[in-house]
């Protein structure tokens, strides 16, 4: 009890160290209307900003895509409450969901960490996991526009570092997720828990569009996979760029096979 | 010679105490050159029971690895290490399909590097690598490429003893795969199955019962102009497949309930996709 107290001490004053000892931001980005006022962030550690990052309405274009589920629609693989279910919780535990939650907490890490080749390692790998065209499409293009949107509204000198580290036209959506959340100050935990849980609304909200479930039942999916977004993001936590790997052999298929649908909604 | 009678003790837990030495380290280096118009192999070096046969070394010269231990259990290792000079070409199999037998404690493990030099053509083309029920291993792919290389790549792995009706049941599988073109990795892939391989293959989004899956990948500076044809090859395949091509790279990826299907379908399109004819062990 006393060691979990003191280690939990030490844990704090060290994280206080660090941010003084961070020292003022550097002066390139002086544009003082466009960078979020100090008190915000290196004080708050508040998770607030996900809550306008992971919404629908955030201009990244998310509900353009179904990561392969509409071939498998299309196909008869997912049809009802039940196979959807279980379509998106394989992805979970054994598909690129998986992938990209891991992804995004050791970006995390590495911004936070002001580790440049490590964001490099993790942003490069993140690009060439995906496997074909349309989900790289997928990933960079919400990449992209994360950024962009980082950029124009929620900049930090943070965010500037990782910018200027990367130097790359093409940005995983999972790598930019996590520079804006560590540019931030948010805590790698919520971070990685509500990323789970906005992969699986943004599937389950694609099966409600393409009228497989109604939103009851999409409601109950959601709610039903939490748990296993939740063990996902506990094991991502202290998962490295080693840990990555799946077995979604089929949901890769599917994915490719979209490419060639014929009438489709979505971009994937 | 037999004085430590501890090597013969009583199996400790419920597998046998196998001493360090029986575990088998095998290694093959080679490098390949322009002569002219031919591809010579220049070095090699073997160790263990892993060697490099050239049967045929014509305009292509073609690499046919033989494990002479005839498979591999928990422990035991294989390298190799092949580089390809400029204007090379290059085919790389195996003698047989590769068994990995039930592992003990740690896992076997086969890693392979390539580096590619400029304007060689080469290609991976391994038979497939049948997992026994209990199996472990952990497998690497690493190429480094110059970008004007051209690399096609295919592995097949089959989840157990599929013709004796043998159930994957417990096993580890780890397949890791980075493709470097100029320095840059443009491809990366992980595949990842631990525990009731049966179980995790049934799901939908994993197998849907496959017991055979592999990946054939072409990173060339043509490889988008080729998928079309590709997608051609595959309307007819009795396994369940796709192809997809970006960032001169086309990759086609084959799922199988019956691997038979699988190893057929891929032979044939491999063939008519790159015009050419499979490996002659590969008939056999």
């Amino acid at each position: 009890m006393v060691t979990t107290i003191i280690i939990t001490m030490r844990a704090t004053a060290i994280s206080r160290r660090e941010r003084t000892e961070a020292g003022p931001w550097p002066t390139r980005w002086e544009d003082a209307s466009i960078n979020v006022p100090a008190a915000e962030t290196s004080q708050g550690h508040s998770a607030l900003p996900l809550f306008a990052w992971l919404s629908p309405s955030f201009p990244v274009g998310s509900f353009a895509f179904s990561h392969g589920m509409e071939w498998a629609v299309h196909q008869g693989t997912v049809r009802d409450p039940e196979t959807t279910r279980a379509w998106i919780g394989a992805l979970l535990t054994h598909g690129s969901l998986r992938n990209d939650v891991i992804l995004a907490s050791c970006a995390w890490s590495s911004v936070r960490a002001t580790d440049a080749a490590g964001l490099r390692e993790a942003a490069e790998l993140a690009v060439a996991l995906s496997g074909c065209r349309e989900r790289h499409l997928e990933t960079s293009a919400q990449g992209t526009a994360f950024v962009t949107a980082l950029k124009t509204a929620w900049m930090t000198p943070k965010i500037a570092w990782a910018l200027e580290a990367l130097r790359t036209e093409e940005i995983a959506y999972p790598v930019a997720l996590a520079i804006g959340g560590a540019g931030h100050a948010i805590e790698r935990h919520p971070l990685l828990e509500a990323f789970a849980l906005a992969l699986v609304q943004n599937l389950v909200s694609a099966a409600i569009r393409l009228s497989v479930i109604g939103q009851s039942d999409g409601q109950r999916a959601i709610a039903s996979l939490m748990p296993s977004a939740r063990r996902l993001a506990a094991e991502a936590e202290v998962a490295t760029l080693d840990d990555l790997g799946g077995a979604a052999f089929h949901s890769d298929i599917a994915a490719i096979k979209h490419e060639t649908q014929y009438t489709r909604l979505f971009r994937s | 010679m037999f004085g430590s009678a501890s090597q013969f003790s009583a199996p400790a837990k419920d597998g046998i105490d196998v001493p360090s030495y029986v575990r088998a380290h095998s290694e093959v280096q080679a490098q390949f050159t322009r002569v002219g118009h031919a591809t010579r192999l220049a070095d090699c070096f073997e160790t263990g029971g892993l060697r490099l046969k050239l049967p045929n070394a014509e305009a292509v010269c073609e690499g046919v690895l033989i494990n002479t231990a005839g498979g591999m259990t928990g422990g035991d290792t294989a390298r190799i290490t092949a580089a390809a000079g400029a204007h090379t070409r290059l085919r790389i199999t195996t003698q047989s399909a590769e068994k990995i037998y039930r592992a003990e404690e740690i896992a076997a493990s086969v890693d392979v590097a390539i580096s590619l030099g400029t304007k060689s053509r080469f290609t991976w083309m391994p038979q497939e690598t049948i997992l026994f029920d209990g199996a472990a291993l952990s497998r690497t792919l690493t190429v480094n490429m110059t970008e004007c290389a051209s690399a096609m790549l295919f592995e097949m792995t089959v989840f157990g003893r599929v013709a004796r009706h043998e159930q994957m049941g417990l096993g580890i599988f780890r397949d890791r795969w980075r493709v470097r073109r100029g320095g840059k990795l443009v491809f990366a892939e992980d595949t990842h199955l631990d525990g009731n391989m049966f179980e995790t293959l049934a799901h939908k989004a994993v197998g849907d019962g496959a017991r055979a899956v592999a990946t054939f990948l072409l990173v060339a500076p043509d490889a988008e102009a080729r998928l079309n044809h590709a997608r051609e090859l595959l309307r007819n395949a009795g396994s369940y497949c796709g192809a997809s091509a970006w960032n001169r790279m086309l990759v086609a990826r084959f799922s199988a309930r019956d691997p038979h299907d699988l190893r057929q379908d891929a032979a044939q399109f491999i063939s008519r996709l790159m015009r050419t004819k499979p490996p002659r062990v590969w008939a056999c």
